[in-house]
């Protein structure tokens, strides 16, 4: 039987030896024990780089396929299914005849219209998403030095990657902005972290707002203005950014002060006179484009109901545009049955939905004329057509117009953001606002329309999402 | 578990020293000592002590699931690699043959997992097996131990989920040495081509002349293009084109030809092996040892194929005080495999549309002769007006111009202490690094076919001077691959064994630390110009641009291949396991192990799950009350536990690849592969074991019945995964299986004097079922039913299944296949072919259901004869035939072409379809998925018999001495299917091996 460790009774020739083996157990046990997260941090492949370091969260986030839609691969941090719903273009019946099913339920603003396809309009922002939430939960877990440089031009990238993926996200799959409609459960479900077992649900639209505003206004002040490229963010893309934000939430004054702070940055246009309407992209130097802030294009798969392949020109659009107006000749091209687009300024088939001072001096006119200071709005607007007109052939306008104001800068908004999935979003603020527009889509004889603010401005979740979460609201439709 | 070992450790401290006046302390391994269950019998019977490679222990007392298989029945079978020693052994143990073994080759207890990998862990003595199994000499292993429950193997934990074999060496156990000497010799005849089918030389000549008039060589015709006047044609072809007026008779002398003759008689051969082994065992008073030395050499049938390899081993203990034990361990193998540039019956091999029926390899003076599988003959008589290299492929030439070899160098050194801390008390520490040299080279010689063809396809020639660049330099292509595994593995653990008041206590305990490294590095290069007499290589080969071809109108880069990769697995260890005896009747025992890796990052680990077990045991004959004078024996056992499996299908982190330029910048960039998984873990193996051991009449009949049911969780698989994750599919720890299965154990011996009887059966009942799996099931049933041994989880049928389309026979105007569609007789072969799983029929399993094997052993006198069945039942396997399109497309068709349908009447007493021209490959995939395919692979085999002969002579020089004749692999005595072998499903049918054995024990 046996002792007890109490009674033990040592000699001390005997204690010398077991301390040695104790010693020497112990030493064992403390090898290890020490250096034991080390050892089971190892690599199981030694090709397989699991991104650690700054460089390797750079690496991620100019990832331009995934991150930006670069590649002509159909990716892109913005759904195409809003410039899809919107009134830019019409599909002749041949073309219909050709679509997807599931395409042709988009064109016709179907009660149900998933079918069997994937709806990249979700998938890939959401990826997107997800790659910034890598670099995001990469930066929060080590030890960086937080006040350097390149930590805080990787944190407010992937910062405003995450929120400018979300709010294209929102102006699709979300009921618009509206104040009295914040709590209501039909946010997004908002992805932060790069675990694929992170238990997601729909948060309320305020919500959706507040993470999206929240990650700007933290990535301004983090940003530089000398980005080395342009699919790179920059603090002129987040305040473009925010100016977009601000319109959408129809706060036109903060609108206006982010659009100043942006242009301030970044102010240059292109004149459409040094390009060649015969190319079959004129915008191809995308390089030398001075207008592109942030460069990212439209998820939108092959054989959507937008491209080219498919897609005419709205005749009253194209016939809006005048005959000096250079625009005319460079945005589209003349097909058997109509005109197609081919004025994106990703300078080729995949449609440009980034941010570029075009778009910041048109909104900040709109805010300014919405501000009542007309000769101030007057004075953005004709300063960017000079630029899209025959040189000397155009003639400013003023305040004798026949139009509203307002009215005027908003028709020459649709024209110059043709295709860039801003038609949609503005479609829904201004019909929160009563100007009553109602689009009409006819094939083979049948009509169907938009009604203003109808449930259908919202796309419905995908239903293989919902399928995951069988709880999670689906937009009313 | 860190402060528990402390607290162990105080305890050992102190109470060692009040052991030291302990009288009795147990030299050396207790494996010697008799146990008390083995006297108590009258008949002394030698007690099977099972290892679980970190105890050993009795198998009376266990809870689990072990099986004891001693080293006369290892030597039952004379091959020359340890797991084809094992077959028919043990009950639970799966040895897939023929197209089985595409699947898993060696199982126990079924496969309980989806992605990992299902081969049951290979223990020898202390540690895990990280080598290449077939570096164990058979000739070292004292006895293994099989471990199939959770009980058994729960102390190997996260490696445990397929079962572990542990083998234990020889051991010195007397005191004078005891030396043994065996030869054994192998011959084997060379395998029977005829078992292919093909189809003969004269229908393929006919076919071919049918095709030719359809217009199907049209193009070999023209010569306006260089692959036009490549691309090679049949031999009958290129006759017909040129034309000879002797034609018919020479489309004569091709149809009487017939290629398997040629690679019968010189590319296969008879194949044999010899494999020698000593070793000298014994033991003083304080030092143990046993020194093995092994060689064994095959030659494979395939005449240039061969293999030898030489094992060295030493163990030695030392007892260096009362308390204090050491042991060493060194082990040395070298493994030499050679493959040469036999292609034997691989016909695809051959060239680009393989091996013709009536092509002639050797031609009667025993030369080799050309085959123009590659380019037709014209065309290599004028490129390059005759300034190439000899352009001829000669596939009987290459046997000896390419070889293949990997040599392996296998070190292992293993050290251990033992300190006897007080009477019961142990401490060990053990520590064992193997070092596993892997070196590959692929050499194609300087007169190679594939060396000529590399250099002439890029060599420049210029037309005006006939002046030869060679951009593939001059000389042989050597390709290597060198793999290096390092494995480092220690362990600390403490050992407990006592017994109070005569045994009516008997406890048994350890508990330990566990740390394992294993990294493997690879590497490997392509060197062109290589002469291996000087050994010089040419290193200025330009891989960078491209060049002309002489072959076609197209450019090609020279290959280079080269690679680096380095794989580390981490594991640490720590674990507990207890059992206590109650007066020899009631056991209870339990384990718990927690494992950490590499593979499951911080977030996991430190939440870690213990893999348990939890047993026990009755030995009921030992109760007073028990008094069944025919049942000497009777033991209850139940078990219940987890082990657990690893897959490296998914990742705990991101795992991202580098790119050097982005889409529209010039920046480095990572795209990322694989998202991580916080919440991945080991797969899990809820077992649960019941037993039931009992000896009748004297131990005349001895049984074991086992049932088991294993339900596998966490499994790692595919699923559908939210795209708002940014994937659509990813792995992850959700699928679940079950394994149902008895395994039976029944031994019979007499106990007569003359002559002696012993007989064993063992029978397995073994099925599975998927019983979660998410993924959707793909609305194609084609796709799970063409492979008959990939991977297609279904839920609700084992993992391996075959479905088929249920067959109608054929068409009477037609005969094109039919098969019954929803209850439709059906020729819609797309529609078929697009239909669901759900309308196709299920036919069963692919892998046995019931498999086993009846052992005999007779003796009289010196004499012994032995005689295994072994039986697979309950699992199907599809037969081949005619496949349409391949019969155009290739040069070689199927036998069943002669038993085509042709004219009508002929469906009465065919189901091979007619053959048309062009094919709809869609016909030709419901024909070969259609049920009438698929048959019942049952069978009855003859597996081992061996007649042999000892003198026992105490007195002389030896102790024993052993000569044999063996027959391995004989021959089915009956199979389900009435000509077709399972084992040979159409591939060349191998017969028995024979061995002449010898043995002396000096």
């Amino acid at each position: 039987m046996a002792g007890f460790p109490w009674d033990c009774n040592f000699t001390s020739k005997k204690m010398k030896k077991m301390k040695k083996v104790i010693i020497y157990i112990v030493a064992f046990i403390c090898t290890y024990g020490c250096s034991k997260s080390e050892f089971l941090n190892q690599k199981p492949n030694q090709s397989d780089v699991v991104p650690q370091s700054l460089t390797d969260y750079r690496a991620i986030l100019d990832q331009d396929r995934d991150v930006n839609g670069m590649g002509g691969t159909g990716r892109g941090p913005v759904p195409g299914l809003g410039e899809i719903g919107a009134d830019n273009y019409y599909i002749p019946d041949a073309n219909f005849r050709n679509l997807r099913p599931q395409h042709q339920n988009y064109y016709r603003w179907d009660e149900k219209v998933y079918l069997d396809y994937p709806v990249f309009s979700w998938n890939w922002p959401y990826l997107t998403v997800f790659y910034a939430n890598v670099v995001l939960s990469g930066l929060e877990s080590s030890d960086f030095d937080s006040d350097s440089q390149e930590y805080r031009e990787l944190l407010g990238e992937a910062l405003f990657t995450r929120a400018h993926a979300f709010y294209h996200l929102a102006q699709v799959f979300v009921p618009p902005f509206d104040d009295n409609n914040l709590d209501l459960p039909l946010g997004l479900p908002l992805r932060l972290s790069a675990d694929i077992n992170e238990d997601l649900k729909r948060s309320t639209i305020g919500e959706t707002y507040a993470r999206i505003e929240d990650d700007l206004l933290r990535a301004k002040n983090l940003l530089s203005s000398e980005p080395l490229v342009k699919t790179r963010a920059s603090k002129q893309a987040v305040y473009g950014q925010l100016a977009r934000l601000y319109l959408t939430k129809r706060n036109y004054e903060s609108a206006l002060a982010y659009a100043d702070s942006c242009l301030y940055i970044q102010n240059e246009l292109l004149d459409y006179n040094s390009l060649n309407a015969d190319d079959r992209f004129p915008f191809s130097d995308i390089e030398n484009n001075p207008e592109i802030i942030y460069l990212c294009n439209m998820a939108t798969p092959t054989g959507s109901p937008i491209s080219s392949q498919h897609a005419r020109i709205n005749s009253d659009l194209y016939e809006s545009f005048m005959e000096l107006d250079l625009r005319k000749k460079l945005f589209f091209q003349s097909v058997v049955d109509g005109y197609t687009f081919k004025g994106s300024y990703s300078g080729n088939l995949p449609h440009f939905a980034g941010i570029a001072t075009d778009e910041v001096y048109l909104l900040k006119a709109e805010c300014l004329a919405r501000k009542g200071d007309t000769i101030a709005a007057l004075d953005e607007l004709n300063y960017l057509l000079s630029t899209r007109w025959h040189r000397d052939e155009f003639v400013p306008f003023n305040t004798n117009h026949d139009l509203p104001i307002l009215d005027l800068i908003l028709a020459e908004r649709q024209k110059q953001l043709i295709f860039r999935g801003q038609r949609w979003i503005d479609l829904r603020r201004l019909n929160q606002e009563n100007f009553q527009i109602t689009l009409k889509r006819e094939m083979d004889g049948q009509e169907y329309f938009l009604l203003p603010n109808d449930n259908k401005y919202t796309w419905p979740i995908p239903d293989d999402v919902i399928s995951f979460y069988p709880s999670m609201p689906q937009n009313p439709r | 578990m860190k402060k528990l070992l402390t607290t162990l450790l105080i305890v050992y401290s102190c109470s060692s020293l009040h052991a030291s006046a302990a009288k009795k302390i147990r030299l050396l391994d207790t494996l010697s000592v008799p146990t008390q269950d083995s006297i108590r019998r009258d008949t002394l019977i030698e007690v099977e002590i099972v290892s679980t490679g970190y105890q050993r222990l009795p198998r009376e007392r266990a809870t689990g699931s072990f099986d004891f298989i001693n080293q006369e029945l290892i030597e039952r079978n004379p091959a020359t690699d340890f797991l084809s020693r094992l077959e028919n052994l043990s009950p639970g143990m799966l040895f897939n043959k023929g197209d089985a073994s595409r699947s898993d080759p060696f199982l126990i207890r079924g496969r309980s997992t989806i992605t990992a990998d299902a081969q049951p862990l290979i223990v020898i003595d202390n540690f895990p097996y990280d080598g290449d199994i077939s570096n164990i000499d058979p000739n070292i292993i004292g006895s293994v131990s099989v471990l199939k429950d959770a009980a058994a193997a729960s102390i190997w934990g996260a490696r445990a989920g397929n079962g572990v074999v542990v083998i234990t060496t020889k051991r010195g156990l007397q005191r004078k040495p005891t030396i043994e000497v065996s030869s054994i010799y192998t011959v084997q005849p060379k395998p029977d081509l005829n078992n292919v089918s093909w189809m003969s030389a004269s229908d393929r000549v006919d076919w071919e002349l049918f095709l030719y008039e359809r217009g199907y060589y049209d193009v070999a015709k023209m010569s306006n293009t260089i692959t036009a006047r490549a691309n090679p044609i049949p031999e009958s072809i290129e006759l017909v084109l040129s034309g000879p007026p002797d034609l018919d008779k020479r489309l004569d002398a091709l149809r009487n030809q017939n290629v398997k003759e040629d690679l019968s008689n010189h590319f296969y051969r008879n194949a044999s092996s010899h494999q020698h082994g000593i070793s000298v065992l014994g033991r003083s008073e304080n030092y143990q040892y046993a020194f093995s030395a092994g060689y064994a050499a095959e030659q494979y049938d395939l005449v240039g194929n061969s293999n030898d390899r030489v094992a060295l081993r030493s163990a030695n203990e030392y007892q260096v005080n009362e308390r204090l034990k050491l042991d060493a361990v060194i082990s040395v193998v070298m493994n030499n495999t050679t493959h040469s540039g036999n292609n034997g019956l691989n016909m695809i091999n051959y060239g680009r549309f393989g091996l013709s029926p009536y092509a002639s390899l050797v031609n009667s003076n025993r030369e080799a002769a050309p085959y123009y599988g590659n380019y037709r003959k014209a065309f290599l008589d004028t490129v390059g007006q005759a300034n190439h290299l000899d352009w001829l492929y000669r596939p009987y030439d290459e046997i000896n111009l390419s070889t293949n070899k990997v040599d392996t160098r296998d070190y292992l050194i293993g050290t251990g202490v033992t300190y006897t801390v007080m009477n019961g008390l142990t401490a060990h520490l053990n520590y064992q690094y193997q070092q596993q040299l892997s070196i590959a080279a692929s050499h194609n010689s300087a007169d190679s076919y594939y060396a000529r063809n590399e250099i002439n396809r890029f060599a420049q020639i210029n037309p005006q001077t006939g002046s030869v660049i060679y951009p593939v330099p001059l000389g042989g292509i050597l390709s290597t691959r060198n793999e290096t595994l390092q494995g480092h593995q220690g362990r600390g653990q403490l050992v407990y064994e006592n017994d109070w008041s005569g045994g009516m206590h008997i406890i048994n305990a350890i508990a330990g630390y566990e740390i394992r490294s294993k990294v493997t590095d690879r590497n490997s290069s392509m060197y062109y110009g290589y002469n291996e007499k000087i050994s010089v290589v040419n290193n200025r080969v330009d891989h960078q641009n491209y060049y002309p071809l002489s072959t076609s109108a197209g450019t090609d880069r020279i290959i280079n291949s080269q690679g680096l990769s380095k794989f580390t697995d981490h594991f640490l260890s720590s674990f507990a396991n207890a059992s206590y005896m109650y007066r020899n009747k009631y056991t209870v025992s339990t384990s718990i192990r927690k494992d950490e890796a590499n593979l499951f990052g911080v977030a996991f680990n430190r939440k870690g799950t213990p893999l348990w077990s939890v047993g026990s045991a009755w030995i009921i004959s030992n109760e007073s009350f028990f008094r069944v004078p025919s049942i000497d024996f009777l033991k209850l056992r139940a078990t219940y536990g987890l082990n657990g499996n690893v897959s490296r299908m998914a990742s705990a982190y991101t795992i991202a690849r580098f790119d050097a330029t982005g889409f529209i910048h010039s920046l480095q960039n990572a795209s990322i592969m694989t998202p991580p998984n916080e919440s991945l873990r080991w797969e899990r193996v809820k077992m649960l074991n019941l037993g039931l051991d009992f000896s009748l009449k004297h131990q005349r009949v001895s049984a074991s019945i086992e049932f088991y049911r294993k339900n596998a969780v966490d499994l790692l698989a595919e699923v559908p995964v939210d795209p708002t994750l940014a994937f659509t599919v990813a792995y992850a720890n959700v699928a679940s299986m079950q394994n149902t299965g008895v395994d039976i154990e029944v031994g019979y011996r007499s106990l007569s004097s003359a002559v002696n009887w012993n007989t064993s059966l063992i029978y397995s009942y073994s099925t599975n079922k998927v019983t979660r799996y998410l993924m959707p099931e793909s609305n194609r049933g084609y796709i799970y039913a063409n492979s008959l041994y990939g991977i297609n989880p279904v839920v609700g049928k084992p993992l391996y299944s075959a479905y088929a389309y249920q067959w109608e026979g054929l068409d009477a105007q037609t005969g094109d296949p039919l098969v019954v569609m929803n209850d439709v007789i059906s020729k819609d072969y797309l529609g078929v072919y697009n239909a669901p799983l759900g309308d196709m029929k299920y036919l069963g399993a692919t892998q046995p259901i019931h498999f086993g094997a009846i052992r005999n052993d007779l003796s009289y006198k010196g004499f012994k004869l032995f005689v295994d069945i072994s039986f697979k039942l309950g699992h199907i396997f599809r037969t081949e035939s005619l496949e349409n399109g391949l019969l155009i497309s290739q040069w070689y068709g199927h036998g069943d072409y002669a038993r085509r349908w042709q004219n009508p009447g002929d469906e009465m007493n065919t189901f091979v379809p007619s053959v048309v021209y062009p094919a709809n490959t869609h016909r030709d995939r419901i024909y070969k998925l259609s049920s009438v395919h698929y048959h019942r692979a049952d069978m009855f085999r003859l597996e081992n018999v061996r007649l042999s002969y000892t003198i026992k002579n105490k007195g002389r020089a030896f102790r024993h001495a052993t000569i044999y004749v063996h027959g391995n692999n004989l021959m089915p005595i009956w199979k389900s299917h009435e000509s077709i072998d399972p084992y040979y499903n159409n591939t060349p049918r191998e017969f028995g091996r024979f061995s002449l054995g010898l043995q002396f024990h000096l």
